[in-house]
């Protein structure tokens, strides 16, 4: 089924919007959320609050994309679980992600609108050839660990943890020159 | 700003991005499957000609053991393609004898950026398979700031119950032989696994600036202007290539991708020829600076670590100079 007419299903609110969206995307949505959480049964219960989730905003929403639409309420659904489950520990990707910021600066300071940071980091992915771009995306946005990328892409595990640390450096200089 | 709001802030990542993930991987589909056999073959000679050498070896020669910090060392070296006398590479003196707590194996700095590698010990079987991807921390501040350690792939010795970590971090103007207190933790057992600290001194990068007696010349040719390459700053492990160009708003904003193509096979193209008639090059810009007129590309050069005195001439944009016509 066409994922327009999923969303159709949604917005005449019948039950069958869930079951096709399961059926079309339940693989995809199981491998971001276990990709972030590694853990099965957190897994299970985020791709059906994705369900809820997704139940609950369309309509109004619309999204163009349903894919990636849902892909992103997994996405943060999984990212608030993991803080819940390190108790406020940082966890692997946003430690590697702190290399992008100055070194002991931020408590609060250099804030800008989320919208505005969203900006940057869309021009920032576009600054970057596809392929590192796919592989930044692959590590930071659907968290697959740095062997399943070497794996992806065919790469060498030295080769993609290059090709990773290169962007951050990117993002860093990028970052610094908006003043962010 | 923290690495936490930039990965949630990732979410807004636009669609076309997202779809690279997986277009990308479906464009490599054909030939990675040959490349995946390729690799098989290589491998399985790679074994019997190993298993071969090992078992002439064994035959001739009484087995040394090597400590397993020195054999570390020896490898690192070799993944880092670290010349012999590079003094961009540092080693440490590591003793037979596997301590508790922080031991430092090498460090290698790039001008802003150092990476030290040191094993830590005791690391357990459980510890070790912690379900986080990098779960080792460090501080260079006395425990203010915390960044990710990387475990070197492979690393871990049972038998001394060690791995080793790679600790890098900005320098952010810390010259060479300034002393700074290593420490590493493990946030993820509780209690938290402390390894202490160990004093290290930020190591030489072995900068040779070099300014070319007469720009060369190259042409941007999207827009038709003459680019100035007025030098390189060679470091151990990447060169800073200077230029001078006209008009950079455009290049940074209307032509941003189109300069940043051309730019990177400009340093890709290049070449330091060698007193020993090797010659490295660059692997593309990593970074770039625009400073009192003048851009400065970064290029790390492609695995390697060399001695900057050994570079005796410079191809550049169909250019050569060679040592005799190195400036200042």
């Amino acid at each position: 089924m066409e994922d327009s007419d999923i969303v159709d299903l949604y917005f005449s609110r019948s039950e069958r919007a869930i079951q096709e969206t399961g059926s079309k995307y339940h693989a995809y949505l199981t491998q971001i959320a276990f990709n972030i959480l590694r853990s099965r049964s957190d897994t299970e219960e985020i791709v059906n609050d994705t369900y809820f989730a997704a139940w609950n905003s369309i309509p109004p929403a619309r999204p163009n994309s349903l894919k990636y639409y849902l892909s992103r309420i997994t996405r943060n659904l999984s990212l608030t679980r993991l803080d819940y489950l390190l108790a406020g520990k940082r966890h692997a990707l946003e430690v590697e992600l702190d290399e992008c910021v100055q070194y002991g600066q931020d408590r609060g300071e250099n804030m800008c609108e989320d919208r505005e940071l969203a900006a940057i980091l869309n021009s920032f992915l576009g600054s970057l050839d596809r392929r590192s771009c796919a592989i930044f995306l692959a590590r930071y946005y659907y968290g697959y660990q740095i062997s399943e990328i070497a794996e992806k892409y065919d790469l060498s595990e030295r080769q993609a943890k290059y090709s990773l640390s290169k962007s951050r450096a990117a993002l860093r200089t990028t970052l610094e020159k908006e003043g962010v | 700003m923290t690495g936490k709001r930039l990965l949630n802030t990732l979410s807004f990542a636009d669609e076309k991005y997202l779809a690279l993930v997986e277009s990308e991987i479906a464009g490599k589909a054909v030939h990675v499957k040959a490349a995946r056999k390729n690799r098989f073959y290589r491998r399985r000679l790679c074994t019997v000609v190993l298993a071969a050498i090992l078992i002439l070896a064994l035959s001739v020669t009484a087995y040394a053991v090597v400590s397993v910090n020195r054999q570390r060392q020896e490898e690192l070296r070799d993944s880092l393609g670290a010349e012999e006398k590079a003094p961009a590479y540092v080693e440490y003196q590591v003793s037979d004898e596997t301590a508790p707590g922080i031991t430092l194996l090498s460090a290698v700095n790039s001008g802003e950026y150092q990476r030290v590698y040191t094993a830590i010990c005791p690391v357990s079987a459980e510890e070790l398979n912690l379900d986080v991807q990098q779960p080792y921390e460090f501080s260079i501040d006395g425990g203010e700031n915390w960044l990710s350690a990387f475990v070197v792939p492979d690393s871990y010795d049972e038998e001394s119950q060690s791995l080793v970590l790679s600790c890098g971090f900005h320098t952010n103007g810390l010259s060479a032989g300034t002393n700074i207190d290593l420490q590493i933790r493990l946030p993820f057992t509780d209690p938290v696994r402390d390894y202490g600290k160990i004093s290290l001194s930020i190591t030489d990068p072995d900068m040779r600036l070099i300014c070319f007696a007469k720009p060369v010349e190259a042409v941007f040719p999207v827009t038709g202007q003459t680019v100035y390459l007025q030098g390189v700053e060679l470091r151990g492990e990447c060169a800073v290539w200077i230029l001078k160009t006209e008009n950079t708003e455009d290049l940074f904003g209307q032509y941003n991708r189109e300069w940043a193509n051309y730019t990177d096979e400009l340093v890709r193209t290049a070449k330091l020829e060698l007193s020993n008639g090797s010659s490295v090059s660059c692997s593309g810009v990593l970074t770039f600076e625009e400073k009192s007129g003048a851009l400065y590309l970064n290029a790390p050069y492609q695995e390697k670590i060399i001695n900057t005195a050994d570079v005796v001439s410079i191809l550049i944009a169909e250019a050569t100079i060679t040592a005799e016509s190195f400036g200042g």
